[in-house]
């Protein structure tokens, strides 16, 4: 049975401490979502946009609150249950980074298999059926140095959804591309949603995904506003 | 199994790194290996002197071949030891040049080869030529030479007529008749050593203590097996030189591959993150490194040590003053060299990477 709601959170804060100055990105969010949902998170730099991603994608952990995702209480998790919880629930895309420079696009593909447990070449073989799928067959042996950064940023989404997880997380995936690139990426996202049903929560600003998006959010001075 | 074949894809793929880690390790490992060969090398070389030889060497010389002793000096000896003195034979002891090769010649009257220098005859044949020599087993190790061979010492080819053992002080050297090379050299040197056999039964330290007393300052006396034991002395002192000097390259050894693993591995904290990101435990990247690190090391100390044994087969013997020693490369210099490169690659990784992912999966994504 699948859990009602994919992300669960309440009253989450988190605080950073820069010197002597604590800044707090979060200062209580409410958030539910449930599954099939494309969210959009908009809002003006330093609103905490990012803090909250990392919160969701188990890369970080709340000073209060609570937060289950894909059912996993990420409020209380250990490190090791983090790490699995990464492996088997959610899929990140970055805004830079995204890829391991000396591996090929497959084999950046494939580590999501890896990680899994799978071995080298079973993993190579799904991660190239996830590529032709996304339309990226004649780059599967191309190193990211090889590749436009729109289409690294496309072998990063195929590795994200590739072990099918419960949430899909892109934070400003195309902050780095020209506008022709980002609509493709965008469309890329709304169709993983459409045809696959992704749970996906992304944080842009970009009015073509926003058309597609089940919700708006704005996060502005860690609450959501509106 | 999928983490080595990761590790060797990472490493291939990022070759450029790689060679870097493995030029950096190379020059450290053949350094320490050839420090510690030099000093077994020093290590090796025996020292036994039977006979109770008394030696004249000219006095606050360095090192005995640079000095020269008068004529004179052999009428002194019978003067002053009259009876006691069985023979008084001198000997021109001199470093030569032979095919490119710096060796210690001596020459002694033919006579005195066996019964007084104690030399036994390995191969060959005693010389009946004038132009033929006998080299010493400490000659043999350390060049190529053999009986038959031909060297060209002073613009004239000699020929290797026999191989033989010699004591002590006289390990390694090349031996020619006292006549020959009085002519070979023109007279120019005269000689450096005069060896005093006692005559049976009178007091070998009662004719030293005469013969130091009437030396003037003209020369110095020696029993020969002291002679021995100060050359010994001096190895030791040389000894405990090249024993520093391998703490230290084991110690560069165990620096720099530290040092390499680490960094290696904070070079690439946003990787980590990608893998960290992907839900890769922080033991299976862990495990990557260490697996990286390792094989690096291991390529590097096989390389060094190809390196080292090149540069010492390069240059067979090493020919210190009047020493000539062959550098060997000790079994447990290998094993230690090993250990301690891939050990220390392994430390510095464990350490680098206790250190890097101990950092919020976050931060090793953002640049800086
Ligand atoms: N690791 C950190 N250490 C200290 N302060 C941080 C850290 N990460 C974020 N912050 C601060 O927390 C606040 C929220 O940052 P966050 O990155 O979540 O914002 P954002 O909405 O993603 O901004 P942007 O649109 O610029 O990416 C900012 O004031 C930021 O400077
Ligand atoms: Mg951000």
């Amino acid at each position: 049975m699948a859990p009602a709601h994919v992300v669960h959170a309440r009253g989450l804060t988190r605080a950073y401490r820069r010197g002597a100055r604590e800044v707090e990105a979060l200062r209580g969010v409410d958030l539910d979502i449930s599954p099939g949902e494309l969210v959009v998170i908009m809002g003006p730099s330093g609103g905490g946009k990012s803090s909250l991603l990392n919160l969701l994608g188990g890369l970080d952990r709340p000073d209060g609150g609570t937060l289950t995702v894909a059912g996993v209480n990420l409020t209380t998790s250990s490190q090791g249950e983090l790490d699995a919880f990464r492996r088997q629930h959610v899929g990140f895309v970055f805004q830079f980074f995204n890829l391991i420079g000396t591996l090929d696009a497959a084999e950046n593909v494939a580590l999501a298999h890896v990680a899994r447990g799978e071995g080298w070449s079973s993993a190579r073989a799904q991660a190239r059926e996830t590529l032709e799928e996304l339309g990226l067959k004649d780059r599967v042996d191309h190193r990211p140095a090889e590749m436009s950064g729109g289409e690294q940023q496309r072998v990063a989404i195929a590795r994200a959804v590739a072990a099918r997880p419960d949430l899909l997380l892109a934070d400003e995936p195309t902050g780095d591309v020209d506008a022709a690139t980002t609509g493709a990426i965008m469309e890329l996202l709304a169709t993983l949603n459409r045809d696959r049903g992704m749970t996906i929560v992304a944080v842009t600003h970009d009015p073509t995904l926003a058309q597609y998006a089940s919700r708006l959010l704005t996060l502005s001075d860690g609450r959501f506003v509106g | 199994m999928t983490l080595l074949r990761f590790a060797i894809r990472d490493m291939s793929a990022d070759w450029r790194r790689s060679l870097t880690h493995i030029a950096a390790i190379v020059p450290i490992v053949a350094a320490y290996l050839i420090l510690n060969a030099v000093a077994g090398g020093l290590r090796d070389e025996a020292v036994a002197v039977e006979a109770q030889n008394i030696v004249l060497l000219s006095p606050n010389a360095l090192d005995p071949a640079a000095g020269r002793l008068a004529p004179e000096v052999l009428d002194l000896v019978w003067e002053v030891g009259g009876s006691d003195v069985a023979s008084a034979t001198p000997m021109i002891f001199r470093p030569i040049r032979m095919d490119d090769r710096v060796v210690q010649l001596r020459a002694a009257p033919r006579s005195t080869w066996d019964s007084i220098h104690d030399l036994t005859l390995l191969s060959g044949s005693w010389p009946d030529n004038r132009d033929e020599i006998v080299i010493t087993e400490g000659i043999a190790i350390a060049t190529d030479w053999n009986v038959g061979t031909q060297a060209e010492i002073f613009g004239t080819t000699f020929t290797v007529s026999a191989l033989v053992r010699a004591p002590g002080t006289k390990f390694a050297s090349v031996w020619m008749d006292f006549e020959r090379a009085d002519t070979l050299f023109e007279g120019q040197s005269g000689f450096q050593i005069v060896t005093v056999e006692p005559a049976e039964g009178a007091d070998h330290f009662d004719l030293l203590s005469r013969l130091d007393l009437a030396s003037g300052g003209v020369f110095s006396v020696y029993f020969e097996s002291d002679l021995a034991e100060q050359q010994s002395a001096r190895k030791g002192a040389a000894e405990n030189l090249a024993f520093v000097a391998t703490v230290v390259g084991v110690a560069a050894l165990a620096f720099g591959g530290f040092n390499l693993a680490a960094i290696a591995l904070t070079e690439r904290h946003r990787d980590l993150g990608i893998a960290r990101s992907v839900g890769f435990s922080r033991g299976s990247i862990g495990a990557v490194a260490l697996l990286r690190a390792a094989v690096l090391a291991a390529i590097g100390f096989v390389i060094g040590s190809l390196s080292a044994l090149l540069a010492l087969s390069a240059t067979s013997a090493t020919t210190v003053r009047s020493f000539v020693f062959q550098a060997d490369i000790q079994p447990r210099a290998w094993i230690l060299g090993a250990a301690i490169t891939i050990g220390v690659s392994a430390i510095g990784t464990l350490v680098a990477f206790r250190t890097t992912t101990r950092r919020p999966v976050r931060s090793l994504l953002e640049t800086g």
